[in-house]
């Protein structure tokens, strides 16, 4: 295999993707949600309590296993890893990658602090399928499957349809679901969008053609849309195949309903049709407590029952056909009673050459979601690993992240991996567990001799930039601008800590951050790269300097007693901001600084707030290393 | 560029313009320019004292420094616009119009470049195989097809590496409106800088309030010393040096007087009138003035080409806001002088199926589209390449995307041929295996 290089560099960026509009005000309002301090790192927080001390042992197993796989890559290329990374920035990593933020300072201390050898598997348990862990890979999946900004289809989208999606993974995730079971629920989803968060997929990718495009990609890692116009110049897609997967998607529709008069919802469908499990935006004051999410969701159910419904339906009786010359692609769908008995109408086959019979009533999606996850588990398990390994290390076995086609750095650990998330009921905390616990994940990205050219090998920890999100949610944690001035140590509920972050600061974050093009399928490019608005945004803007205002005051004023000396205060800022302490060097230059200003309050405030500035304008700070 | 010096390419009916590349004039034309900073004119004269083809009015005048890219995103379609075939049922509703030009006809609702067309170069035969918007987003902006680990650069990123000013306050290619490709393996130093509102001057472009001259170095000292350190214990990684680089060109940005070409409001009415109140026209007058500035790459995109569904619509709203704002663009940079060495590019990823869809809508299309070239550097006023009638296939001349790219690269003076040695060791030649459009060049 893997002669290919068709269609990588972008959907690579098409995989990353960012928040609606519409939704980003709601992000700021449930992210930074303050996780237990380390002395309770028990998975208290688990919303699924039981056999942790199973889950442990297996992720230990598993753990092993993985890096005698890493370490013999090692080994055969002759490459040192680095040395392994202190308490700290492990730490920071973890808590980025588990729960898309920088840790508290306070648990910064205390778990470089701890003497217990286990801190490291216990903080493992603690994070991973904790309530902020579902919210962050609730994202995680939601930018990857319909874009942060959700399309553009003006008329449907209004770029509310990740908040849907969200909401849907979020309450999945927290009831404990297995990836397997969430993404076939989605896949077979049908109703109204108020009723059934799950078709947020459907209204984003719309027409069959997109859809199977978009499920081959990111479920069973095939970019099978490149056979749609010819057969593939490098693989065996045929556009025979391409068309047969297409059959199963035929017969969906999309609507978008004028109406005359307010309808209400179905019986027990008011709460984002989550009928199984309960989680429905509106029944249980929404999500992370905030009841902001909630809330919001709730507003736009109300309006899309009040104006304008939309869903997914079925398109009874269409069936698909091999468009003669190429150039007619709405002419393919073919409907009618007879349609299926033309000659040239394409039977739906999964990829797998699995054969569905054509029959007129057969909900063909659900049979597509039930062979996704039994047919498919080969591809399934390995798109699915590979993009939590992507997600985990900054870069994927195989990549791009959705083309399984191409090369495996590592095919065996491929293979390991998937064969075991398949085992354990796909549960993504199983494998995020095993990854965080190995040797290779808590390597430093402190180059040695030899290793600084290193790409693939994991050989060092790659430096990968923050999402947006995840900026954002450690800008308020590094800032503490969430938290109440003044109000001493006590955690007074999220709402109160909600309140004071500022939705239009990450609006405009996420403006510098994301770009669409502007095609009527509305991908988005990335950048997570620098770029000088968002330099321009982060030297001048008010989001980093009321922040580190506002940090100063925090840190004269609550974190700290008033006669705590310089260097404990220097020391407690760098934690906040950095989750480290001050190497030597950094202490003289800011004593220095402090000195030079003299002994008024005011004037040495002014020090702090710049070196405060100065550590969230520094590159450490964007860096997830 | 040497390779060609002996190659004599009077002959215009050789069968392939591709073998022909740069002619002895090109390079005796860029020779006079380079060493005596002539352009207009002495490329005029150039051309009248080797060929007596420059008797044409239309003939290249010199090199171009500058380039601006109306970018239609989408794709649009071009039976409706450059190619009309009021002839053919492929050619649906559209009503035409003569143009300035013998026999060549464009759309009624595109009355302004039928008046100019003498200033256009319409290429009618674009081929390529990419029909999916990355991929051929891709292909139009780097003139390569997406594939492999190589991250390929951006014409406009080539153009900044080429031919910008390296200590350039502002930044050598901005994209507005949109998303633009980037720098690839070129890096953030020639990545373009997006402006999203051309409306509006460019955001936070002051240290914040209360923030004095002498506090905000300190600031920056601080944060570069802080990064320093950083970056120097991960082995000066490159994505911190860039993380840095980006920092200092922000703020030579905001301390350079020329960040105020940015800032449309500052125009005077009259022009700012006739470029219109579209954010296109907005755009298009940003791009004039970043042009006028020293910027040597703009892109200004126009949306709304994706037309599956209502298509001639669609297209006709499209082509209102194009037309008068692309007609204005030229006149504007000519009365400037800045039409001799500004090279306009209009294109989208590709073109729209001939046969109309079952929603009055157009498919993608890239087997046989249009672009257009316009701007005092190449041949205008005349028609490159042909359709079929049915508009299936291209009849006469085919232009591949790379030959489209040699073609601007060439008339930049930037030699096509010249290879990159990308990251990770791999030359790579600028266009790929693109040549000149030689009817254009010529």
């Amino acid at each position: 295999m893997v002669t290919t290089t068709h269609s990588r560099a972008l959907t690579r960026c098409k995989g990353l993707a960012l928040l609606t509009m519409a939704s980003l005000a709601v992000l700021a309002v449930l992210t930074p949600v303050s996780g237990p301090s380390a002395q309770v790192f028990a998975g208290a927080d688990d919303p699924t309590p039981g056999t942790v001390t199973d889950d442990l042992a297996a992720a230990k197993a598993l753990a092993a296993r993985i890096d005698k796989l890493i370490a013999a890559r090692w080994q055969k290329d002759g490459i040192e890893p680095s040395k392994l990374a202190d308490d700290y920035s492990w730490l920071r990593r973890a808590r980025i990658d588990a729960n898309g933020r920088i840790p508290e300072v306070n648990e910064a201390i205390s778990f470089a602090a701890d003497r217990d050898p286990a801190k490291r598997e216990r903080a493992v348990m603690e994070m991973v399928g904790n309530r902020e862990w579902a919210d962050h890979w609730s994202w995680v999946y939601t930018a990857a499957f319909v874009g942060r900004m959700g399309g553009r289809d003006q008329e449907q989208g209004k770029g509310y349809l990740p908040l849907f999606l969200h909401e849907f993974i979020e309450a999945r995730l927290t009831r404990g679901d297995g990836y397997d079971a969430i993404v076939q629920e989605m896949l077979g989803s049908k109703g109204w969008l108020d009723e059934s968060s799950a078709v947020s997929f459907y209204l984003r990718w719309r027409d069959p053609v997109n859809a199977v495009g978009a499920a081959s990609r990111l479920f069973l890692g095939t970019q099978i849309q490149c056979a749609q116009c010819h057969d593939h110049p490098y693989l065996d897609w045929t556009q025979k195949q391409f068309f047969e997967m297409a059959a199963f998607f035929v017969r969906l529709r999309t609507v978008n309903k004028k109406l005359d008069k307010p309808v209400e919802p179905s019986p027990g469908m008011d709460g984002g049709g989550m009928t199984g499990g309960g989680m429905g935006g509106s029944s249980d004051g929404g999500m992370m407590g905030s009841g902001m999410e909630g809330q919001m969701l709730d507003n736009i159910r109300k309006r899309l029952r009040t104006k304008r419904r939309q869903g997914v339906v079925q398109r009874t009786g269409a069936e698909i056909r091999i468009p003669q010359s190429g150039d007619e692609a709405t002419s393919m769908v073919v409907t009618g009673g007879a349609a299926m008995f033309r000659p040239d109408v394409v039977d739906p086959r999964f990829i797998t050459g699995a054969l569905l019979s054509r029959k007129l009533d057969a909900d063909r999606r659900q049979e597509f979601a039930r062979f996704v996850v039994t047919d498919g588990m080969h591809l399934f398990s390995r798109a699915a690993v590979n993009r939590i390994w992507k997600q985990m290390f900054g870069r994927g076995i195989v990549e791009p992240v959705d083309d399984l086609e191409s090369e495996a750095t590592h095919p065996e650990l491929l293979k390991l991996l998937a064969d075991e998330f398949a085992a354990h009921g796909c549960d993504i905390r199983h494998i995020q567990r095993a990854i965080m616990l190995t040797r290779a994940y808590a390597l430093s990205s402190e180059p040695n001799e030899v290793n600084a050219n290193d790409q693939e090998i994991y050989a060092r920890a790659y430096l990968r930039p923050l999402a947006p999100e995840v900026l954002f949610r450690s800008i308020i944690e590094a800032t503490g601008s969430d938290e109440q001035p003044a109000a001493g140590k006590g955690r007074k509920g999220r709402n109160r800590r909600a309140k004071r972050v500022n939705p239009r600061q990450l609006l405009q974050l996420l403006g510098r951050m994301v770009y669409t093009f502007e095609d009527d399928e509305m991908a988005e490019a990335l950048d997570y790269e620098a770029s000088i608005p968002q330099a321009l945004m982060f030297l001048n803007g008010d989001l980093i300097h009321d922040g580190a205002k506002m940090g100063v005051m925090g840190l004269l004023q609550r974190d700290l007693s008033a006669k705590a000396s310089d260097d404990e205060r220097i020391s407690h800022l760098f934690l906040r901001v950095l989750s480290r302490p001050p190497h030597r060097q950094e202490l003289t230059m800011v004593r220095k600084l402090l000195r030079s200003a003299g002994q008024s309050d005011e004037a040495r405030q002014v020090i702090y707030e710049d070196v405060y500035w100065a550590l969230l304008n520094s590159s450490e700070f964007f860096f997830n290393h | 560029m040497t390779d060609h010096v002996s190659c004599d390419c009077s002959d215009h009916g050789g069968a392939d313009g591709a073998s022909l590349g740069t002619s002895r004039r090109d390079f005796m034309r860029m020779a006079m320019a380079g060493s005596m900073g002539l352009f207009a004119a002495g490329g005029l004269d150039m051309a009248l004292a080797w060929g007596g083809e420059g008797t044409r009015s239309n003939a290249p005048k010199g090199k171009a420094k500058n380039l601006i890219v109306l970018w239609m995103a989408g794709g649009p379609s071009q039976q409706d616009t450059w190619d009309p075939k009021p002839n053919h049922k492929n050619g649906g509703p559209v009503k035409v119009i003569p143009t300035t030009l013998d026999g060549v006809f464009l759309p009624e609702y595109m009355p302004n470049l039928a008046k100019a067309a003498g200033q256009l170069a319409i290429i009618r035969s674009m081929s390529s195989k990419e029909g999916n918007h990355d991929r051929a987003r891709y292909l139009l902006h780097t003139g390569y097809a997406p594939g492999g680990a190589v991250k390929h650069p951006s014409l406009g990123s080539m153009i900044s590496k080429e031919l910008g000013d390296p200590e350039s306050p502002i930044p050598n290619y901005v994209g507005v409106v949109g998303a633009s490709h980037g720098s690839g393996f070129l890096g953030v130093r020639h990545a373009p800088l997006i402006v999203q509102k051309p409306s509006q001057p460019l955001d936070d472009l002051n240290p914040p309030e209360g923030v004095s001259a002498r506090r905000y170095k300190r600031r920056l000292d601080l944060a570069k010393a802080f990064s320093g350190q950083f970056g120097k214990s991960r082995g000066d990684a490159e994505e911190v040096k860039e993380r840095t680089l980006i920092n200092e060109r922000a703020v030579r940005l905001m301390q350079s007087p020329l960040v105020k070409a940015f800032d449309i409001s500052q125009e005077k009415e009259r022009r700012r009138q006739a470029y219109g109140d579209t954010k296109f026209g907005q755009g298009c007058l940003l791009a004039a003035r970043l042009v006028e500035t020293g910027v040597r790459c703009v892109e200004v995109t126009l949306g709304g080409w994706d037309t599956h569904t209502d298509n001639f619509n669609r297209v006709k709203t499209n082509c209102e806001t194009f037309d008068p704002v692309f007609a204005t663009l030229m006149k504007d940079l000519e009365q400037r002088g800045l039409l001799d060495s500004t090279l306009i590019l209009w294109s989208g990823e590709f073109g729209r199926t001939p046969r109309i869809n079952g929603n009055e809508g157009r498919d993608h299309f890239p087997k046989a589209y249009s672009c257009v070239l316009a701007g005092g550097p190449v041949r205008t006023g005349q028609v490159i390449g042909a359709t079929a009638p049915d508009g299936m296939t291209v009849a006469e001349r085919p232009v591949s995307v790379p030959d489209l790219m040699a073609t601007i690269q060439e008339r930049m003076g930037i030699d096509y041929e010249k290879v990159y040695m990308t990251p990770n060791g791999r030359p790579l030649q600028l266009s790929d295996k693109g040549k000149p459009i030689k009817e254009l060049v010529s």
